[in-house]
């Protein structure tokens, strides 16, 4: 207990190298002894502070506030008294302070909803958590969008616009300077001129992003983030080891926990038209559980259970598995009506499969995610496949067919009827007319 | 009906020391923590935001003083390591969960066994805490080891939540 206790101690002081540091939140996350201990640390600092601050402290304006408002302290005894007067003090800056306050910033927001769809759940400073609704002035806070089809554009004051899509969530900060923390999902954004000295940044669990004037695409998971830039330039650090890369337009960065691996910027691949999946190792932004290869059974991605919020109807549980596209291959997959993609699995329960489909321009910004549904399956080995002609994007006017010439860049595989289904997914085959 | 001016800033100040360490776990700077949660307190009395229930308000309260620390945090302070916001929220939630009674008694207990501290161990405390030092700043000042500041400050916390448990359990708290 004792060396967990100097570990904590050490992170507080940013002490400790990035892998310790993880394993200490780690350990914060999951051990309430150790969430006590940080929480009673504090609580010391405090109280020593309160202690100190007492010691200088002697100017008669305290002692004046301390008769007036000792009745809105705890602290009856005597030798309170210093700490009351701290207390009386910090009312009276109180009182100051708000006048300041109100008088400078009466405006604390940092831009406006310009457009949502889906479910995006909100939690501003009222510290409850809402949904966006469009043209609603927003400042610091979390956001999550909570749905696959989720889709929100914040417009800021100066103009920058930012796309949050998907399953996402992120936090916004107010500010000179525009920061933003994703900490999973996917993020477009077509950024005005920033000052060269606050830069716009975009913070991921593996990567830090600087951004000073350009269009960009950002997708984080847990353990990789993947930059896209469109136009202008910009920095990403990685945080496992401080490395920077610059990536320019028409180029991507990948960014990873490893710092054994290289950190690059390369072009954007152009399209290609036929792909299929090898699950012989882990894809990159994994919905669900990969699991390998054995003997007697191949390599898959097993759905795993998740809980969709929506705003026009009782949340959903869904079976989902998916990952991001074309994996391995540096290609990008277009969207022809005339392809088909072929998924193969097994069951365990009789199902509807749906298949949901994001697509983005071939300079990676975000268009829709499209649906397709395939009949109803029986238990064990499946395969079926759907034409990409017939993928639907759903929006509140109807819905939309989609488009031709799009990149894919992510599938995911789904069921959302009652009880687990047992569903894997052992090959995703994208075919084109000429290689069916 | 909801809470008057005065009845919000007797049960924020009641909650002080728990609302200021959430913040110091943030920032890790007591003095700018009080300050925010000055800001707080001017906030919940002059924002159009009303509170009907000690909960609300307290939940609001730490959810506010938390945003701006963060905010804090990343303009200011890239080294410190920026605390998941997973982890912050269950420490917040067990924080609001304390009854203020409780708590109350706590901090009293535990002002009277830092004050019952050797001196060379207040001292160590008021450059860590007070003073707003890292420990490897102590451990130049003191002309000590930064592992030996780190295990003497994690014994002295230890002893300090042994004294405050003790104390507790004597009448009259």
């Amino acid at each position: 207990m004792r060396e967990r206790n100097r570990k904590l101690l050490a992170y507080l002081d940013g002490a400790l190298s990035a892998e310790e540091a993880e394993e200490v939140e780690s350990l914060l996350n999951r051990d309430e002894n150790a969430r006590r201990f940080l929480r009673e640390v504090a609580e010391q600092a405090v109280v020593v502070s309160d202690g100190l601050r007492q010691e200088k402290s002697r100017t008669e304006e305290f002692f004046r506030f301390s008769s007036e408002v000792s009745h809105l302290t705890r602290r009856s005894r005597p030798k309170r008294r210093g700490v009351a007067i701290i207390t009386a003090g910090a009312f009276a800056a109180i009182t100051l302070l708000g006048v300041w306050i109100f008088g400078i910033s009466g405006d604390t927001t940092i831009g406006y909803v310009e457009e949502v769809s889906g479910t995006v759940l909100w939690t501003g400073e009222s510290g409850i958590a809402s949904e966006l609704k469009k043209d609603q002035p927003i400042g610091s806070g979390d956001l999550e969008t909570a749905s696959d089809d989720s889709l929100l554009k914040l417009r800021y004051h100066d103009g920058t616009l930012v796309v949050i899509k998907g399953d996402s969530i992120a936090t916004l900060s107010a500010g000179p300077q525009k920061q933003i923390r994703m900490r999973a999902g996917a993020f477009a954004a077509e950024v005005t001129r920033q000052p060269v000295d606050l830069p716009m940044l975009i913070r991921t669990p593996s990567a830090e992003i600087e951004v000073l004037g350009t269009r960009l695409d950002v997708e984080s998971a847990q353990m990789e983030t993947l930059l896209r830039v469109s136009d202008g330039s910009v920095r990403l650090k990685r945080t496992a080891d401080g490395k920077e890369v610059i990536v320019d337009a028409n180029h991507q960065a990948f960014s990873t926990l490893e710092s054994s691996e290289e950190l690059k910027s390369f072009p954007i691949p152009k399209a290609t038209s036929g792909w299929k999946s090898d699950f012989s190792s882990r894809p990159d932004f994994v919905h669900g559980n990969w699991i390998p290869g054995t003997q007697d059974s191949p390599a898959c991605l097993m759905a795993t259970g998740k809980l969709i919020e929506r705003s026009d109807d009782e949340p959903v549980f869904i079976y989902h598995a998916g990952m991001r596209i074309p994996w391995q291959d540096p290609g990008a997959i277009l969207s022809e009506h005339s392809s088909t993609v072929r998924i193969s699995g097994r069951l365990k329960e009789s199902r509807k499969i749906i298949v949901m489909l994001k697509a983005t321009n071939e300079d990676g910004t975000f268009i829709g995610n499209y649906f397709g549904c395939s009949l109803s399956l029986a238990p064990g080995d499946y395969e079926f496949d759907l034409e990409l002609g017939k993928f639907r994007y759903k929006h509140s006017r109807g819905k939309i067919p989609i488009p031709e010439g799009l990149s894919l860049t992510s599938i995911q595989v789904f069921s959302t009827e009652k009880g687990d289904p047992g569903l894997s997914v052992e090959s995703i085959e994208f075919r084109s007319p000429g290689n069916k | 009906m909801p809470y008057s001016t005065p009845e919000i800033v007797k049960i924020l100040m009641h909650a002080r020391e728990k609302i200021v360490a959430s913040i110091w776990v943030v920032i890790r700077d007591t003095h700018l923590s009080e300050d925010i949660f000055q800001n707080t307190v001017v906030k919940a009395i002059t924002k159009d935001v009303t509170f009907r229930s000690e909960p609300e308000l307290l939940s609001w309260a730490f959810t506010t003083a938390k945003r701006e620390g963060i905010d804090h945090l990343r303009k200011n302070n890239r080294e410190l390591n920026e605390l998941p916001p997973e982890v912050l929220d269950l420490m917040i939630r067990e924080w609001v969960s304390e009854p203020i009674a409780h708590s109350s008694s706590r901090v009293d207990a535990l002002h009277d066994c830092i004050e019952s501290l050797p001196e060379l161990s207040r001292k160590l405390l008021r450059l860590r805490y007070g003073e707003g030092m890292t420990c490897l700043e102590v451990a130049e000042r003191l002309n000590a080891g930064a592992n030996a500041i780190y295990k003497r400050l994690s014994r002295l916390h230890e002893s300090l939540k042994v004294c405050v448990e003790t104390r507790l359990e004597e009448p009259g708290l």
